[in-house]
């Protein structure tokens, strides 16, 4: 993006008429506000009466309009939308920006998700047919949430793999005209903590509902000897592992320097994709308990799992919490395979263009 | 690209020298007698048009006192699409005066 910030760095601006013009101008398209944020609010306080501290509704209004406007311009035709999210058709030069745009959103999967989820109507709707019962509705809704598992856990590539498909610029244009170009770039890598945190989230999701299922079971007076055994010979076997992972932090005590390396934070799709997973085994548990698995065997055995990764999980988030530089990779590696971090290196990939004023692309920061 | 009264008056504006917003805002407000004053949101829409079909381009910008200006020249195809509708507009005027000229009274009875 630009290194303008929306009239951050504007000092002939009164700080609170710069903050008034940028709320107005959220009625512009993201790329937008970026190429143009900083002279709008130049202008905006060039026009306004001396000494004003807010844009007011007459020329705010206006501003509102004409943002909309230039939304709706930006924004391509249904049928090209469609081909983008549904048949992955390339997108004509025009749209690039609003590719970009959408290919930055930190919530892309959730304006995937109802696209992908379309693309199975056919099929859903003759499933929603032929429900009978409670637990196929649950069974159906678990599935829906596997769908949208996957959608998240799939974020990053998919990001890629669409901004490969229509950033490049095509035959006979110029790298101008692309949103992106190819370079050799650092590996990007996901930090720990907020990774650890998803998993502790997930594994507690699964903790909770498959015990819910569980206590369920013994109210009715269903439950088997299984039930408690296996979760606390899960329990036992899971402390044993978490010690053994322990032991082997020793591995990302002295982490080689990794000049070749970029530490991102993971996407927000990519954070809900394990606990959004863990909502949907609950789920399937549950139709399998409304669909005849009165004892529970199914609650019994994803407890058992989540209670047998519970404590490596746990200690590893509390750990990793105090160590902000650690990427996950790096600790999964180190206490899956006793293994020392390796030393990455730059890739090809793509870096985003932006057309300068002059016309001529500049690298991004 | 439609040639509106608002873009015509703008690509006017560009046309005697490189421009940045409040410029463009004052020129036209010259240009037009005072009868048109351009906001914010209606000139850069104007802009954003000219600028897509090749008719303008930025052309570096500044600071001047704390604020930035992003100055905006004519393309050629700008400068010539300008030319072609100041030539349309112009025969469009001689038709209407000769249509609007006070006419010798014709077939009087009295």
């Amino acid at each position: 993006m630009s290194a303008h910030r929306d009239g951050q760095d504007l000092p002939g601006v009164d700080p609170a008429f710069a903050r008034s013009a940028r709320r107005w101008l959220l009625a512009y398209p993201p790329p937008w506000r970026a190429r143009r944020g900083d002279e709008m609010t130049s202008l905006l306080a060039d026009l306004a009466e001396p000494g004003a501290r807010r844009v007011g509704l007459r020329a705010g209004l206006p501003l509102l309009w004409s943002g909309l406007r230039t939304r709706r311009c930006a924004r391509p035709p249904l049928h090209v939308v469609v081909g983008y999210r549904v048949l992955e058709r390339p997108v004509p030069a025009r749209y690039r920006p609003w590719v970009r745009a959408d290919l930055e959103a930190p919530w892309r999967p959730l304006r995937e998700i109802p696209w992908r989820l379309a693309y199975l109507l056919p099929l859903a709707a003759f499933v929603l047919a032929g429900i009978e019962g409670a637990d196929e509705a649950v069974g159906v809704v678990a599935w829906a949430l596997v769908l949208v598992a996957i959608e998240c856990g799939l974020d990053t590539r998919r990001r890629q793999r669409a901004a490969e498909r229509h950033l490049l610029p095509g035959a006979g244009e110029t790298a101008a005209d692309g949103g992106a170009r190819r370079a050799v770039v650092l590996r990007d890598r996901v930090a720990a903590r907020p990774a650890a945190r998803a998993a502790v989230r997930t594994v507690a999701v699964l903790v909770a509902g498959a015990g819910g299922v569980l206590a369920v079971v013994a109210a009715r007076g269903d439950a088997e000897p299984a039930s408690a055994v296996a979760p606390a010979a899960a329990l036992v076997v899971g402390g044993a592992v978490a010690a053994a992972a322990r032991r082997r932090r020793r591995w990302l005590a002295d982490p080689p320097p990794q000049p070749g390396r970029r530490v991102v934070e993971a996407t927000p799709g990519l954070l809900l994709a394990g606990p959004v997973a863990a909502v949907a085994a609950v789920l399937g548990v549950v139709a399998l308990l409304l669909g005849g698995d009165v004892h529970g065997q199914w609650g019994t055995l994803l407890l058992t799992v989540a209670l047998a990764a519970a404590p490596v999980v746990v200690s590893t988030w509390r750990w990793v919490a105090g160590r902000p530089g650690l990427v996950a990779v790096d600790v999964v590696r180190a206490l899956a395979d006793g293994l020392p971090p390796a030393v990455d290196l730059p890739r090809p990939g793509l870096v985003p263009v932006d057309a300068g004023p002059a016309g001529r692309p500049t690298p991004s920061p | 690209m439609r040639i509106t009264e608002q873009s015509y008056l703008v690509l006017l504006a560009l046309a005697e020298e490189p421009r940045h917003g409040y410029g463009i805002v004052q020129a036209v407000r010259d240009l037009s007698d005072d009868e048109v004053r351009l906001g914010a949101g209606t000139l850069y829409g104007v802009l954003d048009r000219l600028v897509a079909a090749g008719w303008a381009e930025a052309s570096g910008e500044e600071v001047v006192d704390g604020r930035l200006r992003r100055y905006y020249r004519l393309t050629g195809a700008g400068r010539e699409a300008l030319a072609a509708h100041t030539d349309r507009l112009t025969a469009l005027a001689a038709r209407a005066r000769r249509l609007v000229a006070p006419r010798p009274a014709t077939g009087g009875a009295w």
